[in-house]
């Protein structure tokens, strides 16, 4: 009898002496949605300034913009931001929320990635789905504090236009583990997502790609570059505009298949890139033509054709001859076919030399409610 | 708590293998599958583990056939009987040094992930020696009670992750396995090997049988209950190398939660999923300790002839509980780790084999 | 050691003393029966004739009301009640023992069972152990149960109480004890499983076994929830946020600022207002009684959310937890189900998640490893007698009522 009085007595008093060291109330959390990385205005003191965006809770009858609190501070490294933070917010920061990462052009292109965003991959609290955005002539902390259209707060506006990756192709949308995956594999070289700010009003625009490469930023893609290189990259949505003396046709691509074939003859690479689209014309203005006629169809294919294998054209320049990186997947190709001739080429070398034919078929499915 | 079973009492029925051996089976490779499989073969170690998932149904068929040669007898009453008495109690302590060792490993990871995601300023002591206190108490009820505690836990372990395996398919991207076999056969032979390593379960059966009914029929049960667990260590390891990457594997340190994290489902866009892996996670490490924390205490007290007391069982788990706790960081118990996968397919597959085969060979047991 | 809330019983043993057997009766050629059976006593053997209770209908307050089947009750007379069963089950299996209790005021407890049906050995464990009763009188039968159980420390009811003829005579044909006792409408059904104590006429009683087993799988996932619920919204909010979706993170902040309390302490005072309102709706006097506690309730409720003392994602895991919890039919494992709840909630807001599932597990344990007179406290789920899940778990599409095998002998052959 005496021993279960005792189990009785120790097995409570075990259970309280833990004082609930752990136990942290959610509204005495300050969760981080947002973090930004700039370069810091006096480099001898710091190595980044770091902008967190609060999610700020409301009662009821507060004014509903007050939904996110932006807030910076310079330091050197992410970890001690943080602790810098702290000492100024009123609760106990937490990660474990976070969305997105968006990072400025100045410290982008003078930072090596891996060093920037080490402490994300080391942090057990944080989840790896995040967004990733690059900042272009301006700063990230300057994102935070623009207004989002839709949502609250900037992050939840970038994760919601993150979601419309199959319906833009304007835009590259990599996220934050696919980019590492991609820079770890090419050795430097990626392609992330742009957001710009528009000039004059406070919103944001996300179009456009950011190009990598030896692990820093070096080039941006415009919104038609970007689209041009989706042709090689995503199976987004894609609408294609072809002019033909004063006439313009509108094409919508519904699928688009996009193969890679390398071939190899005695140790020299070379690319065939098929494109094969489908989808509908949707809108022409100019000469009216009568798509009944399967014959009319053939010549708009022709037309559309020759549009996009311009697209793509400029896009294989625009990695090969101007920028000299494979951004577009061509080593993945050549590995999954010829893995071990692969292991003895120096990729980076001799891809702004290989020859890269474009064949595209286009095909008209259906024109739309009106003929 | 002596191992001959009176006709008299009840007897379970062959199906109750099946939560027995995939709670026993299942622990630390749901967040890990066996990194080692993984640094092996690198993309091809889904290939590894189909194979090391054949090869061990082969050998739990083999232990089935062993344990029906020998009825009414655990595991250790007739290890002398085929071995000779002074090899016999060798082979046994062979045994209870493994399962120290394991436990101590498995209690490690309990305070490690404690440390890293539920309690994180908590001291460490306190919840280990919760789940100790709660383990001895269902440890002196025995094994048929413990089998039917497992039965309870079993649909909520297996309903997570067939739901994890489901929403894997929607995120997974299958470049990330190309190219397959690019460094030849021979990578994935030795991954199926670690793979095997990481299963510590399957002498479980052994040792249960003779609390079954008729353990010749228990084939279909088991073979069942190890692959329904090999479907879950390859639906892991699929769903993190698609997901996650190869390199990425390597360098985390908790891949499985990783993954879970990353999974995506169309309307929650990032949200972490992680719910759905911790929960059965802990069933699967509670249950795996409770059952190798009864074969510790039981065998302790048949192979060293002592009356079963109950400090003895205290001090018994003691042992691994204190190793546990001052195992000095993360890299020991790596190396802890690394070696046991190593040691596992030695002592717990090859062996009973090699018994099998002796028994056979020396006309020992019941033959069928 | 750690068994210490079981009886130091003696093992069971087919007791000889006492005649289980048939008297046949004098009037009438051995073998041949028209319902009569013959009541056999301690005291003396006298014969019953077998007249027609009055029927009794709609009894008010009735807390176990059916849409389908047949409203009559036991009362406080044993005699009548025994009657009933006569009645229900007109069959010459039908055996009935009288035992006599309480040294002061003695009081009849009858024992019925069907002696094909029921396994023998639990029959006279239980009768050996009515038998250890000690007591000046009784009034009700939870003397009875409470004495006559493997543990009495154990949040589980081992025996089950009920007040319905129907749900005594499918007992009956289970092979279990119908224990009566003169003075109380409440009769003891022993031995019993915890599916037992989930049951509902209902379930057998519907025509469509699809939506019986929706149903009954609907009040398993209530189970889980009424005992879940509570300690898990402690635990993620407060030790693991980052569990919680972000959407639903951020509306629960919204909801929660200003609020003065942290979350446990919230949430053991609206469920203490919840008990506390339960407890005034049982005593206050109609024909008010329900419309005061109902807005007291709302008021309550609604001048808290205005006022920000509470938070309103609160208010529906509460209610959420006070529904479920009404979803489980026996009167004595809700009221269990609620203290549970609360220990649930205390270790969580201790140790979090991992606390969380600590108290789940010890839950667990203590269910697989209780036993209801030598039946697995979770027989047949744990006994992996597949063929019983079809009347456990779910109902099959059986025309014919089914026959299990839980409370047979366990040996084989």
């Amino acid at each position: 009898m005496r021993s279960k009085l005792a189990l009785f007595l120790i097995l409570p008093l075990l259970l309280l002496t833990p004082g609930c060291w752990d136990l942290q109330d959610v509204n005495d959390t300050a969760f981080v949605l947002g973090i930004g990385i700039d370069s810091p205005s006096n480099s001898d003191t710091a190595k980044y300034k770091v902008t967190f965006e609060f999610a700020k809770p409301l009662s009821t009858r507060e004014n509903p913009k007050a939904q996110s609190l932006a807030a910076s501070m310079e330091a050197d490294s992410i970890l001690q931001a943080i602790q810098r933070m702290q000492a100024s917010i009123s609760r106990r920061i937490s990660l474990s929320h976070l969305r997105l990462v968006a990072i400025g052009e100045d410290v982008a292109r003078t930072e090596n990635f891996q060093y920037l965003t080490n402490y994300i991959m080391r942090e057990p609290d944080m989840a790896l789905r995040l967004r990733l955005v690059f900042v272009q002539n301006a700063e990230a902390r300057q994102f935070f504090y623009t207004n989002p259209r839709f949502e609250n707060r900037v992050a939840a506006e970038m994760v919601a236009m993150g979601m419309l990756q199959k319906e833009l192709d304007l835009n590259r949308t990599n996220n934050f583990l696919d980019f590492i995956i991609d820079l770890n594999r090419t050795k430097g070289v990626a392609l992330g997502s742009r957001v710009s700010i528009q000039k004059g009003e406070n919103v944001v625009v996300r179009d456009g790609a950011a190009i990598f490469k030896d692990w820093k930023l070096v080039a941006w893609l415009s919104a038609d570059e970007a689209q041009a290189s989706n042709w090689l990259l995503e199976k987004t949505l894609a609408v294609v505009v072809a002019k033909e003396k004063e006439n313009t046709y509108t094409y919508r691509v519904r699928k688009k298949d996009t193969k890679f074939k390398p071939v190899l003859d005695d140790g020299k690479p070379s690319f065939v890139v098929a494109v094969s689209t489908e989808g509908m014309v949707m809108e022409e203005a100019g000469k009216d033509i009568d798509f009944s006629k399967p014959e009319n169809l053939k010549k708009m294919e022709e037309l559309f054709n020759q549009a996009i294998s311009q697209q793509v054209k400029s896009a294989i320049d625009k990695s090969q001859k101007e920028l000299k990186a494979d951004y577009l997947g061509f080593d993945k190709a050549f590995q999954k076919y010829h893995s071990e001739a692969f292991e003895f080429l120096n990729w980076s070398e001799i891809y702004p030399t290989i020859p890269i034919q474009v064949q595209v078929d286009c095909k008209i499915k259906a024109y739309g409610l009106h003929k | 708590m002596s191992k001959e079973i009176h006709a008299s009492e009840d007897r379970l029925h062959t199906r109750a293998l099946i939560p027995l051996l995939i709670l026993t089976i299942v622990e630390y490779e749901v967040f890990t599958f066996s990194k080692a499989t993984v640094a092996a073969a690198k993309q091809d170690a889904w290939l590894s583990i189909l194979i090391g998932a054949i090869i061990g149904s082969f050998f739990v068929y083999l232990f089935i056939k062993l344990a029906a040669r020998f009825p009414n007898k655990s595991y250790f009453q007739y290890l002398p009987i085929v071995w000779g008495k002074p090899l016999g109690f060798l082979i046994s302590n062979l045994y209870l040094l493994f399962w120290l060792a394991l436990l101590s490993s498995i209690f490690y990871e309990t305070l490690l992930a404690n440390k890293m995601l539920f309690l994180p300023q908590t001291p460490t002591i306190i919840p280990l020696i919760l789940f100790a206190l709660s383990l001895i108490w269902l440890v002196s009820y025995g094994l048929v009670p413990m089998i039917r505690f497992f039965q309870l836990l079993l649909p909520f372990l297996a309903i997570p992750l067939l739901l994890l395996a489901l929403l894997f398919t929607t995120t997974i991207k299958i470049d990330r396995f190309l190219p397959v076999l690019e460094s030849g056969l021979l990578p994935v032979i030795k991954g199926s090997y670690y793979s095997l390593g990481a299963f510590q379960g399957p002498e479980v059966l052994l040792f249960a049988a003779p609390f079954f009914l008729r353990i010749k029929d228990g084939v279909k049960s088991s073979l069942l209950a190890y692959n329904v667990t090999a479907f879950f260590g390859w639906s892991n390891t699929v769903a993190a190398i698609g997901i996650l990457g190869v390199q990425n594997i390597n360098e985390s340190v908790l891949p499985g939660i990783d993954v879970v994290n990353l999974v995506e489902f169309p309307g929650f866009p990032v949200e972490r999923f992680g719910l759905l892996l911790t929960l059965p996670w802990l069933i699967g490490i509670y249950a795996t300790l409770a059952i190798y924390l009864y074969l510790l205490c039981s065998s302790t007290f048949y192979l060293f002839n002592l009356r079963p007391r109950n400090w003895i069982t205290f001090f018994i788990t003691a042992i691994p509980v204190t190793i546990a706790y001052f195992l000095p960081n993360e890299a020991w118990h790596e190396l802890l780790r690394l070696y046991l996968t190593f040691v596992t397919v030695p002592i717990v597959y090859i062996l009973p084999v090699m018994t099998l085969l002796l028994a056979v060979i020396r006309k020992k047991g019941r033959s069928t | 050691m750690f068994n210490f809330w079981k009886r130091n019983n003696t093992p069971p043993t087919i007791n000889n003393d006492t005649n289980f057997q048939k008297v046949p009766n004098e009037n009438h050629p051995e073998g041949v029966t028209s319902g009569e059976t013959e009541i056999t006593s301690e005291r003396s053997t006298f014969r019953n004739n077998p007249q027609r209770p009055p029927i009794v209908r709609a009894i008010v307050g009735d807390k176990d009301q059916v849409v389908r089947g047949s409203r009559l009750r036991f009362t406080e007379d044993a005699r009548y009640n025994l009657e009933l069963l006569r009645n229900l089950a007109p069959t010459s299996e039908l055996i009935a023992e009288t035992i006599s209790l309480g040294n002061l005021a003695p009081k009849e407890v009858f024992l019925i069972y069907l002696g094909n049906i029921a396994n023998l050995s639990i029959v006279a464990e239980v009768k050996q152990r009515i038998k250890m009763i000690k007591a000046r009188t009784l009034y009700e039968s939870s003397y009875i149960q409470r004495n006559i159980e493997d543990s009495t420390f154990s949040p589980f009811p081992q025996v089950e109480a009920s007040e319905r003829p129907d749900v005594a005579v499918s007992a009956l044909f289970q092979g279990r004890i119908v224990i009566i006792l003169d003075g109380s409408p409440n009769v003891l059904l022993a031995p019993c499983t915890f599916f037992d104590l989930l049951d509902t006429p209902e379930d057998a009683y519907s025509r469509w076994f699809i939506a019986a087993s929706f149903f009954k799988v609907a009040r398993f996932i209530m189970l889980l929830l009424a005992v879940c619920l509570p300690g898990f919204y402690i635990a993620t909010l407060s030790y693991n946020p980052e569990m919680v979706p972000t959407r639903l993170l951020l509306l629960i902040l919204n909801s929660r600022e200003g609020t003065p309390f942290p979350i446990y302490f919230e949430v053991f005072l609206m469920m203490g207002i919840a008990e506390a309102l339960r407890m005034m709706l049982i005593r206050i006097p109609s024909p008010m009684g329900t419309t005061v506690g109902l807005f007291s309730g709302i008021t309550l409720v609604i001048a808290g959310l205005f006022s920000h003392t509470i938070g309103s994602v609160l208010v529906i895991v509460v209610t959420l937890t006070v529904l479920s919890s009404f979803g489980i039919p026996d009167y004595d494992l809700r009221s269990s189900i609620r203290i549970i709840q609360f220990m649930t909630m205390i270790i969580s807001s201790f140790l979090g998640l991992f606390g969380f599932a600590l108290s789940f597990f010890i839950i667990c344990i203590h269910l697989a490893t209780l036993k209801s007179f030598g039946i697995p406290y979770m027989a047949p789920l744990v006994t992996m007698e597949i063929g019983a899940w079809g009347h456990t778990l779910l109902r099959g599409n059986s025309k014919e009522m089914p026959i299990d095998d839980t409370y047979k002998p366990q040996n084989p052959q």
